[in-house]
């Protein structure tokens, strides 16, 4: 083995010459990589992962070319595709693409080094086209769009090295799942190819490597290298000065826009990091409004934004010339910016993993700590504070739930490889087991999938008109060139909603927003994106087209699916430190600024212990509101929401309208809800969940809802083509149309059944349901009768998402209701 | 069977059914507006897996109606077919034989935009094709709800439903009739569409079906 000490000593060299010595876990990945194991690294950022998983193919190649010299790189001759780099988001990509083109040039290796991604040129995409470079760096997305090139077995035949970074970032959700599948692939079409994932310290790290490596006997279950601990972080708050005047609730209050403002004037260059895409678009106007002579000098960052956007932010921070970004967790992962030397948190921390995450964001520097500042937008969100340090000192980091088995991702990906050069039913069903999520995927289930994507098969007599794939020499493939398009245009759609490209009617683009926001807008009305106050013109070809407004008031686009819940952790530390309060125990500075509204919630309501479940009744002149808080965060609190008013409309006809936060919940009714009846019956009974649990999902409606991502996957919704006919307009139907007639047309289609267990596992939790009514039903219940709404209740009276619950029949209920007036309708 | 409501428009008495169609007694007339037949068919030909089933179940709805009312004409306010591609030897084979069970009932098709492009059903479907709107007084019988001189219209295509709302922040939306000054609206037929929630003017009528009952809407 001299030629491998030899290119071992080129790596030292390097590393010399760049200041730094390898660690120990960077040299145990590179020797478990030559060993030919894949492999788990789990380390902080900015710790040296990348180099860890980017030197083994490097000493690899040495090793194979101790000769090679070094000269102009071209695509025709450089060695064909060895490494592919997926990276979650493509933001990242070309952060990167630097890190791994520094040591290639400084060692001459003949590689091309490329990203592929949603933000690719055109020219570009032709050109990797006719030939990938030898490492490419991508996105879930756009390496699954590789798979579907026909070509794709031999695009992959040199393949050495998948590495998957930010792994615990992916792991978890149907991208991530998607990820498994291509590896699965990759395993098949590149036997020798070997797989690394980078990946954040999490709770449950022997799950994300079986997720990553698939369900593999002892010996080939792959490698978990720990990295760099973390260094210290400090959290803390800006306190608001006159704690009483503080709001009770409210998302997006700024009153703390002076202190936020303060601590950015300290630091040389900050990150505000806030909880959803609409709050950033809030801060940035008021921090702006705050200090006008700041324009230029801050900048905001979400995924929404336009590539170029981004990249000029990322510029910034980079070379230390922005003052502060605001921004969501789309500057979360991966990038380096060394000049930051403060991070602020708008609004809850919501977890311990993530708070620690954006914390690392800060304190590059050698010797210097991460320290992460929040600041709370209401006052129970100082609590929460408070509990998130708890669980740093403990060390409760929360682990990433998996998904099972989801039926629409499966369905796509099977389209995938029948695109990708075909495939032969048994053998790609041999394949998809060996993943952690499809470990499990019955024969039926496989059948029904084949079906469903249109092998025809069996019941071909009931589907005339559908036989979308062709059985070739033994082989399905699919020839029809618009579905092919079609399939190809879908496959980005698992991270988000249909996108509408917000453009300036003289050509800028600027970004995307969901369609449901745009929905609702009229000709003239005004929004602020990107930090730019903008005028609504129309919509054409899939585009929102705007023009500059005058700046003044206006919406703020609410993009869906970023309302992160609070995690079970996170939420069993906030009881503990509720029940300290109730016995008169405030630690710390945030509670210290709690003391007089907490006074307030237990003179007029009570204050929950452990042990407690706190239920509050109050009449308004909107109706009967039943305020009931388990304190286990959002998604448990809107199953059991949908639970409890299923036990209560058992008692009697009543209809509920409920809704949920972190906190708690309320069900509002306008007749008195049988409450006493049901506590002296099942309300908080673990028994009886397997049928009382579908029911009341089926009498919310909430699979119905959660049906949109399924059919948007599986490729039944389909976003359209930005020119489209005719045709494609014709092909359009809701994803709640589907959801209906297949119902009743087909209720036994295994989408309704993923979307019904996807509601259970996924948004409530299971769980976490079962287990939070074991500990409800022996917990003492606290009935309270307030005169006026409770700190506690404050927010939940301000929530706007909505569930239903009724056993009223629909005609009596109507009689009672009368047409809206909306400016939305019509 | 569903039940049906009665009102009176232009003079005239009509009955509401929670199929989603009018009955007009004095002509024997029954009215369906937008069925959209083939849709699902249409999907699963250009290859998305829409359900089997939805023309078929259309179709046994007009049997009821027909059994309800006994009607001696139909006429389809337009879309009658949702579009070309679902249209094979086996849909309009299913059509034709549902036609020939009713072969003493008179049918007519007031051709919508969608039937434009699909095209008229074949004769031995039997339906008798024509451009809206088609008068019969005091009703202009059309699509595309625009106003007639001289006559009450009623039409189909803009799928109507009603949004709504109650005391303790309760909302529903359900498909409506909505009878306005000098334009009547039904609801879509077909059970595979959409349906766009309407604004209506001072002093128009609003039925709701609220599953198997038509409710009259209280106007804010």
């Amino acid at each position: 083995m001299r030629s491998l000490s030899a290119s071992s000593q080129e790596a030292e060299r390097w590393f010399a010459g760049s200041g730094w010595t390898p660690l120990d876990f960077q040299r145990e990945v590179w020797r478990a990589y030559r060993d030919g194991e894949s492999g788990l690294v789990h380390a902080a950022t900015g710790t040296g992962k990348t180099l860890a998983a980017w030197w083994g193919p490097l000493l690899e190649w040495l090793e194979e070319n101790p000769h090679a010299k070094p000269g102009k790189v071209r695509r025709a001759t450089a060695p064909p595709l060895r490494v592919v780099w997926i990276t979650p988001l493509r933001a990242l990509a070309a952060d990167t693409l630097k890190s791994l083109e520094a040591p290639i040039e400084d060692l001459g290796i003949p590689w091309t080094v490329e990203a592929r991604t949603g933000d690719t040129s055109p020219g570009m995409r032709a050109r990797q086209r006719r030939r990938l470079p030898t490492a490419l760096v991508t996105t879930p997305e756009s390496f699954t769009l590789l798979l579907t090139q026909p070509n794709a077995p031999e695009l992959f035949s040199d393949l050495r090295a998948v590495v998957v970074d930010e792994w615990h970032e992916l792991m978890g959700s149907k991208r991530g799942v998607q990820v498994e599948l291509a590896l699965a692939r990759i395993r098949t079409l590149a036997p020798r190819a070997r797989t690394w994932g980078l990946s954040a310290t999490i709770g449950n790290l022997l799950d994300a490597r079986t997720a990553l490596l698939g369900n593999m006997p002892p010996a080939a279950r792959g490698r978990i290298v720990r990295g760099v601990d973390r260094k210290a972080v400090i959290v803390d708050s800006l306190i608001p000065p006159v704690a009483e005047r503080f709001p009770w609730a409210g998302h997006l209050g700024t009153q703390m826009v002076p202190q936020v403002v303060a601590a950015i004037d300290e630091g040389e260059s900050s990150i505000v990091f806030t909880n959803t895409r609409s709050q950033t678009e809030i801060w940035y106007q008021a921090i702006l409004a705050k200090r006008p002579e700041w324009a230029g000098s801050i900048a905001l960052h979400h995924g929404s934004l336009d590539r170029k956007t981004r990249d000029w932010v990322e510029d910034g921070m980079r070379k230390g010339t922005l003052r502060c970004v605001v921004a969501t967790s789309s500057l979360d992962l991966g990038v380096d910016f060394s000049p930051v030397d403060r991070v602020l948190q708008i609004g809850s921390p919501k977890g311990v993993a993530r708070i620690l995450q954006r914390a690392g964001r800060s304190g590059h520097r050698p010797g210097e700590v991460s320290r992460v500042t929040c600041v709370p937008t209401n006052a129970l969100e100082l609590l929460e504070v408070a509990a998130v340090r708890d669980g740093i000192e403990s060390g409760a980091i929360e682990g990433r739930q998996q998904l099972e088995a989801p039926l629409d991702v499966l369905a796509q990906h099977v389209v995938t490889v029948a695109l990708g050069g075909g495939f032969v039913p048994n053998e790609l069903l041999a394949e998809v087991r060996t993943t952690r999520a499809y470990a499990d995927l019955t024969d039926a289930e496989w059948a029904w999938t084949l079906h469903f994507v249109g092998t025809g098969g069996e019941s071909l007599t009931a589907y005339p008109e559908y036989a979308r794939l062709e059985l070739e020499n033994g082989r399905y493939v699919l020839n029809d060139r618009q579905q092919a398009r079609r399939h190809r245009m879908s496959i980005g759609t698992i991270v988000s909603d249909a996108a509408i490209v917000v453009q300036y009617l003289r050509g800028g683009v600027l970004g995307s927003v969901e369609e449901s926001f745009v929905a609702r807008l009229k000709a003239g009305d005004r929004f602020f994106f990107g930090g730019a106050p903008l005028e609504f013109i129309r919509v054409r070809d899939m585009r929102a087209w705007v023009r500059r407004a005058p700046n003044t008031k206006g919406a703020i686009p609410r993009w869906m699916g970023s309302r992160l819940p609070l995690s079970g952790e996170l939420a069993h530390l906030l009881r503990l430190r509720l029940g300290e309060a109730a016995d008169g125990v405030y630690r710390g500075a945030e509670l210290q600024a709690l003391r007089g509204l907490l006074a307030i919630q237990r003179k007029w309501s009570a204050i929950p212990r452990p042990d407690e479940v706190l239920i509050e009744r109050i009449k308004s002149r909107d109706g009967w509101h039943l305020f009931i808080y388990p304190l286990e965060g959002r998604l448990v609190h809107e199953g059991l929401a949908a639970l409890f008013a299923y036990r209560m409309s058992r008692i009697r006809p009543i209809t509920f309208v409920m809704s949920s936060n972190d906190w708690g919940m309320e069900l509002l009714s306008a007749d008195e809800p049988p409450l006493d009846e049901a506590l002296a019956g099942d309300l908080l009974s673990p028994e009886n969940l397997a049928e009382d649990i579908p029911a009341s999902l089926n009498a919310a409606e909430m699979a119905r809802r959660q049906f949109r991502e399924i059919a948007r996957v599986a490729g039944l919704v389909f976003p359209g083509f930005p020119h489209s006919g005719k045709t494609a307009r014709q092909l359009q139907a809701s994803s709640g149309l589907f959801f209906d007639v297949f119902m009743k047309y087909e209720p036994g289609n295994l989408l309704l059944a993923q979307a019904h267990r996807e509601v259970l596992e996924r948004q409530l939790e299971r769980s976490r349901l079962g287990a939070t009514l074991q500990r409800l039903s022996t917990s003492t219940v606290v009935v309270t009768m307030p005169r006026r709404f409770s700190p506690l209740s404050f927010p939940l009276l301000v929530d706007r998402t909505r569930n239903k619950v009724s056993s009223e029949k629909l005609s009596d209920r109507i009689k009672r209701m009368q047409l809206a007036l909306e400016r939305a309708a019509g | 069977m569903s039940n049906a409501s009665a009102t009176s428009i232009a003079g005239e008495d009509l009955l509401l059914s929670a199929e989603r169609a009018i009955y007009w007694p004095r002509r024997e007339m029954l009215l369906i507006a937008d069925p959209h037949f083939a849709k699902a068919a249409s999907f699963r030909a250009l290859g998305v897996r829409a359900p089997v089933g939805t023309t078929a179940r259309g179709l046994a709805r007009i049997d009821q109606l027909i059994a309800a009312h006994a009607p001696t004409r139909i006429v389809f306010l337009g879309d009658l077919l949702h579009a070309r591609e679902g249209l094979n030897a086996e849909t309009f084979a299913t059509l034709a034989a549902w036609r020939r069970t009713h072969a003493a009932i008179e049918m007519r098709l007031v051709r919508g935009n969608h039937d434009r492009r699909a095209g008229d059903p074949p004769g031995e479907v039997e339906i008798a094709c024509v451009d809206g709107p088609v008068f019969d007084p005091p009703f202009a019988l059309a699509h595309h709800p625009i106003e007639a001189e001289s006559s009450y219209v009623l039409a189909g295509h803009i799928h109507p439903c009603a949004t709504l709302v109650g005391t303790a922040r309760q909302r529903e939306r359900l498909p409506c009739f909505w009878f306005g000054a000098r334009i009547g609206v039904l609801p879509a037929f077909g059970e595979f569409t959409g349906c766009a929630s309407i604004q209506p003017a001072d002093g128009d009528a609003v039925w709701a079906v609220a599953e198997d009952c038509v409710i009259p809407i209280t106007m804010p």
